[in-house]
């Protein structure tokens, strides 16, 4: 125990010397609190973080989590994040509240803060105390506007899959595709599924079995909408369009073999080329922004990639 | 056992040590409160789970019942004239009824891990339900002190965290409550014929592992702004890890509050210094697998060793 | 009379492991329980004890019903040393003595809720004295031999001045000089006014400290004299039967 004991102390003192020389993970200029990169859409959000960030010579350190729900893991990485004094701190809270500590301090060491994804509500945050520069994020509700818009001058009966009740960008998307939608549409039945297939499949099969004549499937995200067409598949059904919302790999695969209809895709990569840009300027002349920063949205068809003329195809994944 | 928490420590130390060669923030005093805070919640359920595994038996519900009593706590003190006393009671009693619940059953034959594993669904459910799905914002400023608040400059998640450490060890090692949970673990025939009711001491136990949870789900939602029903979600199972780091052994018999909370230190360090480091949370991940194996092989060794003797 | 059974029944799923089984026991007299392996020797007794519950009949202890839980039966004065004595292994020796049984500090005559640790190191201590065994209390129950555990059990049964001490098989592990001490033990108890029921295979054994000896078989009684008017032989020749 007392050899141990020197021992250790001899490569604790060893380390501090030897600590002076090296370098160090700390000088960092920008943080960025990002969610859970098992999901894609997170995964190229944290891409484009990095990527951009090299690109313009910034330094950026990107903290994500386990699990998309860990709203005190996140709390943990954002008071980490404070002690390394960064320029910025880019983020995307797991609620809207539970960076709020953090982030009034945040604010009082003059540390900028961006939020990313636009989940955050600008009022409650001021509530706080803390003072937010702006938001990069999707419009959810042009979002469900756009996959409205897709079906101008159609007619017939409309199937909703809805996000959980709990979502608020689920709700926004299927407010914007509703009071948007042409005259020549009647929804029939607008259900939650959670973001699950499993369950988007087992309504469309009970809808459709009721309603042979349902025309259009609108969900509020790609998951759902590729149960839907898994169900519709199942069923030997043709006729029925299904459209989707984000743009994932898989729904731009299923949207090139002719499966699903089309995808209103939000564009991750591009939204964090945004923040990283905007952040670096506003930290350069600190010139305030309108606070709700949107980045472009892109319907995404047979067609659309047909064509491959969209500027903004590059930051399809 | 004593040895194994000396080297438990010295490989803390060990961990420090490389972190602050790492980062010049590592080893400030902020970061130090900050690696205390965050092991507070963790901490918490490591120290309830050391009795529990110390008793033979095991405790997944805790995560879920740290959401569902500050759930329930919440919604029902909102208009309360007493806010924050009538929040604590409701917290600790729904946590207590359903440990107890777990316990009843447990005494009554049910494997723990069922009865347990059944708790984690329910409570987590009744908490979705409760809160409809949606964190509860809104607390009483009295309940953001618990999580936010600081005392002479020292966050008050740290008090309170020391508090129950002082707590639990004066109970485990110098209470009948503590000693008859070890030795239930240890054999249980031994302790029913000695006289020990047990059915009634397993309702206790798990009532107080689900009061340690409360506590910790008090402080979580004091901490992050709200009361959220997907608050803890597997927090049971690192809790676990932390209990086994700190040298519980899962066959029962044997528990350390001590080595319950260096084992949650270790986890929080790990996460506190890979995060300042910006290494990827996936590394992260491997990292505590690497540590939970290598902690318990080496337990495992010194175990075979001291047996030989 | 100390102990009176009466009309016992208890099943094991298809076994009927005591059937009509009535017995009763004078205060101050070692009784030798006899039989084969299965006969119902120990479940007779835990029945008495409350290690198990007997499907029907009837328990008396110094004149009361007896309540049908460990706890209770301790109460009222009844100590068990089982055949696998019992032990928290991983515990140690003087936890293993005081399990169920804890001192507790009193402060100003007023009792608190924590562990007299070292009142009860001493007591536990002096009492491994009186049982000539030599054993450090602090070591862990798992680290002993036999003998020692064996120590450990009967401190346990003996903390408190039992009415009546059962001992399950306590020789079958032990060797010659440990076996003498054990039935030295039974005679100076038996000198105090306890009452001991020693169940045993070694005949000569219970010959040396008995005063009656009960035989059972298939769950029954079936054989019950006073040592005085018996013999070895005669009792082996029922026992081969
Ligand atoms: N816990 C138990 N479960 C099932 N059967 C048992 C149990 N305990 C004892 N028995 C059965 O009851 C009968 C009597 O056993 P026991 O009282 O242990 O006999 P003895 O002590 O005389 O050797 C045996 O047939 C035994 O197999
Ligand atoms: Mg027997």
């Amino acid at each position: 125990m007392m050899q141990l004991k020197q021992s250790f102390l001899g490569l604790l003192s060893v380390a501090f010397v030897m600590s002076g020389g090296i370098a160090k993970a700390d000088q960092v200029d920008i943080i960025a609190l990002i969610s859970d990169t098992s999901n894609p859409y997170w995964k190229t959000t944290e891409d484009g973080l990095e990527n951009t960030a090299k690109e313009m010579g910034i330094k950026i350190n990107v903290y994500s989590l386990q699990n998309a729900a860990d709203s005190e893991g996140q709390l943990n990485q954002c008071e980490a994040a404070l002690l390394k004094n960064p320029k910025a701190i880019i983020f995307s809270p797991v609620d809207s509240v539970n960076l709020g500590s953090c982030l009034r301090k945040a604010t009082e060491k003059k540390i900028v803060l961006v939020d990313i994804d636009g989940n955050i509500d600008e009022n409650r945050v001021k509530e706080m105390g803390s003072d937010v520069a702006f938001s990069v994020g999707s419009n959810n509700y042009e979002i469900g506007k756009k996959a409205a818009e897709y079906l101008d001058g159609q007619t017939g009966k409309v199937l909703i899959i809805e996000g959980p009740s709990s979502s608020p960008n689920g709700l926004f998307r299927v407010q914007g595709f509703q009071e948007n939608m042409g005259k020549g549409l009647t929804v029939i039945a607008s259900q939650p599924a959670d973001w699950d297939r499993l369950k988007a499949a087992d309504i469309t099969s009970s809808v459709v079995t009721k309603n042979p004549d349902l025309s259009i499937v609108f969900a509020a995200n790609d998951t759902m909408a590729l149960g839907a067409v898994e169900a519709l598949r199942a069923l030997n059904i043709n006729s029925v369009k299904v459209i989707g919302i984000d743009g994932t790999v898989d729904a731009v695969q299923s949207i090139k073999e002719g499966r699903l209809t089309a995808s209103v895709a939000q564009l991750p990569y591009l939204m964090a080329k945004e923040a990283i840009k905007k952040t670096d300027a506003f930290l350069k002349d600190r010139k305030a922004l309108p606070f709700r920063q949107y980045v472009p949205i892109l319907t995404l068809d047979q067609a659309v990639f047909e064509r491959n003329d969209d500027p903004l195809l590059q930051y399809v994944r | 056992m004593r040895t194994y928490l000396g080297l438990m420590f010295v490989g803390l130390l060990l961990l420090c040590a490389v972190c602050s060669f790492l980062s010049d923030v590592f080893l400030t005093w902020p970061n130090f409160l900050n690696i205390l805070t965050a092991s507070a919640t963790i901490g918490l359920l490591a120290i309830g789970a050391s009795f529990i595994i110390g008793s033979g038996g095991l405790d997944l519900s805790v995560g879920s019942l740290m959401a569902l009593s500050s759930v329930v706590a919440i919604q029902f003190s909102t208009h309360s004239p007493f806010p924050f006393l009538q929040t604590l009671c409701l917290c600790l009693v729904v946590a207590a009824v359903a440990g107890g619940v777990n316990g009843f059953l447990i005494g009554r034959k049910i494997p723990a891990f069922i009865a347990t594993l059944g708790m984690l669904s329910l409570a987590r459910g009744l908490a979705l339900i409760f809160s409809n799905g949606r964190p509860v914002y809104g607390l009483p400023d009295s309940i953001l002190f618990l999580g936010q608040g600081r005392v002479i400059g020292i966050p008050v998640p740290v008090f309170i965290f020391l508090g129950i450490i002082l707590f639990c060890h004066v109970l485990l090692r110098h209470t009948k409550f503590g000693r008859y949970s070890l030795m239930i673990g240890d054999n249980v025939n031994a302790a029913r014929n000695a006289g020990i009711r047990i059915q009634r001491h397993l309702i206790w136990l798990y009532a107080f592992s689900g009061m340690l949870a409360a506590v910790a789900g008090l402080l979580f939602m004091g901490r992050v702004n709200a009361a959220d029903p997907n608050a803890g979600m597997m927090y049971e199972l690192t809790a676990i890890t932390a209990t086994i780091i700190g040298g519980t052994s899962l066959s029962g018999g044997k528990a350390s509050v001590i080595g319950a909370v260096l084992g949650a230190l270790i986890m929080s360090v790990l996460q506190n210094g890979l995060t300042l480091v910006n290494v990827p949370s996936y590394y992260q991940q491997v990292a505590v697998g690497i540590v939970l194996i290598v902690a318990v092989a080496f337990g495992q060794w010194r175990g075979g060793h001291a047996a030989t003797n | 009379m100390l102990l009176r059974i009466e009309g016992l029944h208890k099943h094991y799923g298809g076994v009927h492991a005591l059937d009509d089984v009535s017995l009763s026991v004078d205060t101050g007299t070692v009784i030798g329980l006899v039989g084969d392996n299965g006969a119902g020797k120990s479940t007779l007794m835990k029945c008495v004890t409350g290690a198990e519950k007997p499907d029907h009949g009837s328990i008396v202890f110094d004149g009361q019903p007896i309540g049908l839980t460990p706890f209770d039966s301790r109460q009222a004065g009844i100590e068990m040393i089982y055949q696998d004595l019992d032990l928290c292994l991983r515990q140690d020796v003087t936890a293993n003595i005081f399990l169920g049984r804890e001192d507790l500090v009193h402060l100003w005559g007023m009792q608190t809720p924590f562990m007299n640790h070292k009142a009860m190191n001493e007591s536990g201590r002096a009492l491994i004295q009186t049982l000539n065994a030599d054993i450090d209390v602090s070591k862990e129950a798992g680290s002993l031999s036999g003998g020692q555990r064996q120590a450990v059990a009967i401190a346990r049964a003996l903390l408190h001045h039992p009415k009546l001490l059962v001992m399950d098989e306590p020789t079958a592990a032990l060797g010659v000089r440990e076996i003498t001490k054990v039935l030295n033990l039974i005679r100076s108890l038996k000198d105090q006014g306890i009452t001991v029921i020693l169940i045993s295979h070694r005949l000569s054994d219970i010959f040396e400290v008995a005063d009656r000896i009960v035989m059972m078989r298939h769950g029954k009684i079936v054989d019950d004299n006073a040592v005085s008017e018996t013999s070895l032989t005669k009792v082996t020749q029922r026992l081969m039967m």
